[in-house]
């Protein structure tokens, strides 16, 4: 009881400042949507068919590139703004 | 300053203080103290006055208990202001913080915005010549079977 009556008065000696810090948003809605996949030839394709393929495929990974490159932009820009707020 | 703790502990045994208003907390300090003074002194002066001097103990013992409570909550509050300060001081800084991430957010999803639209416009061009140039050679060029699947297997997604 009297280890009780200690814990109970020594809890109140600290408390928790009411200041919490929101995880950043990320960087558009597009940033979070996964890459799709890559587009495949049919047995039949023909010559246009595989020109056109491989032109959405390369369209596809560009448009991935672009949010990679979005995400490394966010990380730099919000550990800068990150570390100056913690000065 | 660590951001990674959300919620840093003070270390302060005023803790009851945070549940009370300012100005109550000032009022009963000081007259804890004003009382602890009054108390105080009339026990110390208590012997002078006839008929009072056989509670001059009784004013001394209050008086001393109320002065010393009073100095105790009156450095209490002083630390509790002090440290609703640095709680203001953080949270002005990450206000400033949230506004710049936002911001910076803004500037990179137009900047992924217009990155996205050039790459499908070009997309959209090649595919336009494809169909207009390329067409033409269907007939000529055969695609052989094991090209296909090359293409296809380099097309698969790795197992997640």
């Amino acid at each position: 009881m009297k280890y009780v009556i200690i814990a109970l008065l020594l809890s109140g000696c600290s408390t928790v400042v009411p200041v919490t810090v929101k995880f950043p948003e990320p960087p558009g809605r597009g940033a979070m949507t996964a890459c799709p996949a890559l587009q495949k030839l049919n047995d039949d394709a023909r010559l246009s068919d595989v020109a056109n393929t491989i032109t959405v495929n390369y369209g596809t990974y560009y448009e991935c590139a672009v949010k990679t490159d979005a995400w490394q932009e966010w990380y730099n820009i919000q550990r800068i703004i990150f570390e100056r707020a913690g000065r | 300053m660590e951001w990674n703790h959300v919620g840093p502990r003070l270390n302060s045994c005023m803790w009851i203080l945070h549940l009370l208003p300012n100005a109550l907390i000032i009022w009963f300090c000081n007259i804890l103290l004003l009382t602890g003074i009054v108390a105080t002194v009339a026990g110390f002066a208590a012997h002078r006055v006839p008929g009072l001097w056989p509670y001059q103990l009784g004013f001394k013992l209050a008086g001393i208990l109320l002065l010393v409570l009073g100095v105790y909550f009156r450095g209490g509050l002083a630390v509790e202001a002090e440290w609703r300060e640095r709680v203001a001081a953080v949270e002005a800084k990450l206000a400033v913080a949230e506004k710049a991430s936002a911001d910076a957010n803004r500037t990179i999803e137009a900047k992924t915005q217009q990155r996205v639209t050039q790459i499908r416009q070009r997309m959209t061009y090649v595919k336009q010549y494809v169909d207009r140039e390329v067409v033409r050679y269907n007939d000529q060029c055969q695609i052989p079977e094991p090209f296909v699947r090359a293409h296809n297997s380099a097309a698969e997604a790795p197992a997640r």
